[in-house]
């Protein structure tokens, strides 16, 4: 009997110690070095600080530093503010329904004092001396007096260092840097009117000023030119949206160059964000998006930031209205400032010609053969004036076509061509469909060709053989083009710029975040190099994500950049070239994306459609 | 409005003024012309909001006003009607063209929605001889850039500097640059980025370019006055990047050669240079020049040898064809001297007979990545 209820102790429900219990919050809250930042920081900005300075050894794993300049804690409350669900911020539940301050939970501190070794100098004005404590992993080691202006040091040391499974998960340093450093930029897009620095791994990425605006501060974050940003302020009862948008051409194909504050607190991810991408509509082609930093100011009421720990996501109660205000007020911006073309005035014009009005039925060509149980002359006299191009249409298309058409009946394959060409895997080919499908036969199968996947697939096998070869060409600029690049874009340089000259990028670092570009690979010299040059930094972080090793990457951005768009009208001699080249690519069915280059059709299969078997 | 005109005169500013009106307007406004009667003159004008043209010609005027009609209705009816002295009155909104064959009418625009033309606010006047003009507006602006990220690029800059006169262009990968001494500039210093289609289309309707062009400088605009023809053209905004630090001021090679017969080899050998590069290689030692190029696509590979006048250590470098081509058909002399230091520095193009100082191109080089 008594070795059943021991036993059954080990099961019995009993409250977690409360050191477990912070570590299990930790979780939630501390995923990365960048979330001790984004805690830290939120902190400071609550304490009323007017300057945060952070300062970052190792990605993080070495030490945060973050001082600031703020209302400081008493050295009496010193230890409580290490309790969990202790904070100064809210203190009934009213409060909760409008939340004016960052932080609320009361997790923040503890968390990271229980993965951590962390070390706190702080001096409240209405303390004489500064004091200090010291916790490891939880555990408060010392408590004592020290010295320190009014405001907060906090030290972070050794994090992980107790939850090696979290420690296993960090990814590689310069990841772990670029998450840093966008955590810090978008505390400071969003803390306006408090000076704020950042010296990452010995560098000094950035520092405002207090008064700094955040049109400045985002200039230099985003690493755009000051008139590449459109102001945008639109009120409406209950909402304001205000802050900085970039113009379509200095859009991204990553989507982090766009944060939404809702009341001051970013948002990594949100709904609300789509609500942009529509507003920017089609000025902005698919798998591109906008940049900027955008404050929407929402009666505190209506929102709801207690959804996650981390609060990277807000609950809003309007926000079918907001969505709707967000696409509307992007899109008026974007109208007022000209970029989309004013419709009102195409329709105030003006002058049409009274010509007699067509017949209703000659739009689509579709029609004309919807009609084939006119005689030819009616049809003829009803469409006359659309059937030079039907003609042109079909001259175009059919004629290689045609000519080889006859080559499907056998008996006529040794006349058309040689046997070798047509039995033995030979290639011909036949033309081109619609400005975008090559017809190819090859033995006694018919292939339809995707042109531009194809000539993917092309370059991007030979960019590839060049590199492996060293073989890139480059063209030297005459007049080096100084950017200044995106802090994510400027550390996608740092790590890849090898790989980059390999392919033809040759740049050198010019101080801070901006890159001299003194040569861009040939076959793209007819672009700018500063969009070239971003996009292909871009490629590279997308399709690192995706697993591709980085020359694959850049081989497969600039293969897609420099093949035929669909929609090219090619020449015949051009379609055979693309025709004979896929064919003979390792990986010739596919692009590198992945999706199919061609389609097969074999003899059999229209014998059968046609009824001949 | 009632005048009556020539139909050759008519016809004849009629297609000068519709150089510049587009045939898929941004605004529909713009493919109309506007015309005005005033005291024994009429006045037509058109413009795509960048570029403006006028011209003004003397006629009989029997009562002023001003209308805005479709240019190209207007032009393809007077282009069609045989020589004859045209009628045009307006009544109502239709403009009425009558003829000894017939009556024609057309439709008229609102003259308020047509943008009003540039008011120059006159910074600076001079006259300048029409060859001159020419000879530095066709020497430079093949070199223009279109890369819209750079729009400075995009435009010649012409500088005065009291005693000459120079335009560069330049696209990042080649420049040019044509200076013309002249003495009466004395005290003007002016640098203003032109774009370059208004110097291609004042090239087109300079039909004398024996006769003195007046030009106005204005803040944000440039005027050309041809007499009876007025071209105005938005000027692009600076900066323009400090050209004078890429030109090479010393070089460690010099090669000099018969233009026309490099020209020629360039043009041949380029058709098998690859389709994605257009590269030509210049291997240059001793008095020998051999150019040559390889496309993988086609499997087709040229080289073609040329004498040289050479003095240097030997050199291997590759360039973009059509780049030299573009620059040995404007060195317009017998042979051309080309200055060269590393197969990645600038190399400097010249006329061998002329003056270096008067007309320069630098190109920079292809090279392979390291």
């Amino acid at each position: 009997m008594s070795r059943l209820t021991t036993e059954k102790a080990t099961n019995w429900i009993r409250p977690l110690p409360e050191r477990l219990v912070n570590k299990i919050a930790a979780g939630e809250v501390i995923e990365r070095p960048a979330s001790v930042l984004k805690e830290l920081v939120e902190n400071a900005c609550d304490a009323g600080a007017t300057q945060v300075d952070v300062i970052v050894e190792k990605s993080g794993v070495g030490k945060i530093e973050v001082h600031d300049n703020g209302s400081g804690i008493r050295a009496s409350q010193l230890e409580i503010a290490f309790s969990r669900h202790a904070t100064s911020k809210i203190s009934d539940f009213s409060d909760l329904e409008s939340i004016s301050s960052y932080g609320f939970r009361g997790e923040a501190l503890p968390s990271i004092a229980s993965v951590s070794r962390l070390r706190m100098v702080t001096k409240s004005a209405e303390d004489e001396h500064a004091s200090e404590i010291i916790i490891e992993g939880g555990v408060v080691r010392e408590v004592r007096p020290s010295h320190r202006a009014d405001g907060t040091s906090v030290v972070v040391e050794d994090l992980f260092f107790n939850t090696p499974a979290r420690k296993k998960f960090l990814k590689a340093e310069t990841t772990e840097a670029r998450q840093l450093s966008r955590a810090a930029i978008s505390q400071a897009l969003g803390a306006l009117g408090v000076g704020f620095s950042l010296r990452l791994n010995g560098r000094k990425v950035f520092s405002f000023s207090k008064d700094d605006t955040l049109r400045q501060r985002a200039t230099r974050s985003l690493g755009v030119a000051e008139n590449a940003l459109l102001e945008i302020d639109v009120s409406e009862p209950g909402f304001r949206l205000w802050g900085v948008l970039g113009k379509p051409d200095v859009a991204r194909a990553v989507r982090g160059g766009l944060t939404l504050y809702v009341n001051k607190r970013a948002l990594r991810s949100s709904p609300l964000l789509s609500a942009f991408y529509l507003g920017y509509g089609e000025l902005l082609p698919k798998g591109v998006f906008p940049i900027g930093a955008v404050h929407l100011d929402v009666d505190g009421s209506l929102v709801d930031v207690n959804v996650h720990p981390a609060k990277n996501e807000v609950r809003l109660s309007q926000d079918r209205e907001a969505h709707t205000f967000i696409r509307h007020s992007v899109r008026d911006t974007l109208r007022q400032s000209g970029i989309i073309p004013e419709f009102g005035l195409r329709e105030r014009n003006v002058f049409a010609p009274q010509y007699d009005k067509p017949s209703a039925a000659v739009p689509g060509v579709g029609v004309v053969s919807g009609n084939a149980g006119l005689s030819p002359s009616a049809t003829d006299a009803i469409f006359g004036a659309v059937s030079p191009s039907i003609a042109s249409n079909q001259s175009h298309v059919a004629s290689p076509v045609s000519g080889n058409v006859a080559t499907f009946d056998a008996k006529d394959a040794v006349a058309e061509g040689t046997p070798a060409e047509l039995f033995a895997g030979g290639v011909i080919y036949l033309g081109q469909f619609a400005d975008l499908y090559l017809l190819a036969q090859r033995g006694t199968d018919l292939y339809l060709v995707d042109q531009h996947a194809a000539h993917e697939r092309i370059l991007y096998e030979e960019t590839m053989e060049q590199m492996e070869r060293n073989a890139a060409l480059s063209q030297r600029l005459l007049l080096p083009v100084n950017v200044e690049l995106a802090t994510d874009r400027f550390q996608v340089w740092e790590e890849r710029k090898d790989d980059l000259a390999t392919i033809g990028f040759d740049a050198s670092h010019f101080g801070g975040q901006t890159v001299m570009i003194n040569a861009i690979p040939a076959i793209l010299a007819h672009r700018s190099p500063e969009k070239t040059f971003g996009a292909a930094l871009d490629d590279i972080q997308r399709l690192q994500k995706s697993g591709y090793s980085p020359i694959k990457a850049v081989a497969q951005s600039i293969a897609c950049r420099s093949a035929v768009m669909s929609g090219d009208r090619l020449d015949p001699e051009e379609g055979k070239v693309i025709i004979d080249r896929l064919f003979k690519c390792d990986t010739g069915y596919s692009c590198p994306h992945g999706r199919p280059t061609f389609v097969k059709i074999s003899r059999a299969e229209l014998d059968h459609r046609f009824g001949r078997t | 409005m009632k005048f009556s005109v020539s139909r050759s005169t008519l016809a004849g500013y009629l297609q000068s003024v519709l150089q510049v009106s587009p045939s898929k307007p941004a605004l529909p406004i713009l493919s109309n012309i506007m015309i005005e009667a005033l005291e024994q003159k009429v006045k037509i004008s058109a413009t795509d909001l960048d570029i403006s043209i006028t011209a003004t010609f003397e006629c009989e005027v029997s009562k002023k006003g001003v209308v805005a009609a479709p240019a190209r209705i207007l032009y393809d009816i007077v282009r069609e009607l045989p020589e004859s002295e045209i009628k045009f009155e307006l009544s109502g909104s239709k403009l009425e063209m009558k003829a000894p064959n017939g009556t024609y009418k057309i439709a008229t625009v609102e003259v308020d929605d047509y943008p009003t033309l540039p008011a120059i606010n006159l910074k600076k006047q001079i006259k300048l001889a029409g060859s001159e003009l020419m000879n530095m507006i066709s020497h430079t602006t093949f070199a223009c850039s279109t890369d819209e990220t750079r729009p400075a690029l995009n435009g010649v800059l012409w500088q005065t500097k009291s005693d000459r006169m120079v335009m560069v262009a330049t696209d990042g990968h080649r420049l040019s640059r044509y200076t013309v001494a002249n003495t009466k500039l004395k005290g003007l210093h002016d640098d203003v980025i032109v774009p370059p289609q208004a110097l291609n289309l004042l090239t087109k309707l300079m039909t004398d370019t024996s006769k003195e062009i007046g030009i106005i400088f204005g803040e944000n605009d440039l005027a050309f006055n041809l007499g009876d023809i007025t071209l105005t053209t938005r000027l692009i905004e600076g900066p323009y990047p400090n050209y004078d630090q890429v030109i090479p001021k010393q070089s460690t090679k010099t090669m000099r050669v018969n233009r026309e017969e490099l020209a020629s080899a360039v043009r041949r050998v380029s058709i098998l240079s690859s389709a994605l590069t257009h590269q030509v290689r210049f291997s240059i030692s001793g008095s020998k020049l051999k150019l040559s190029s390889a496309n993988a696509d086609i499997g087709g590979e040229a080289t073609e040898t040329l004498a040289c006048d050479f003095q240097g250590d030997p050199i291997e470098l590759g360039y973009k064809a059509s780049y030299i081509s573009d620059i040995l058909n404007k060195v317009d002399s017998e042979e051309t001297l080309f200055e060269l230091d590393s197969p990645i520095s600038a190399g400097v193009i010249y006329g061998a007979d002329k003056n270096k100082e008067d007309y320069i191109c630098l190109i920079m080089p292809l090279r392979l990545a390291e």
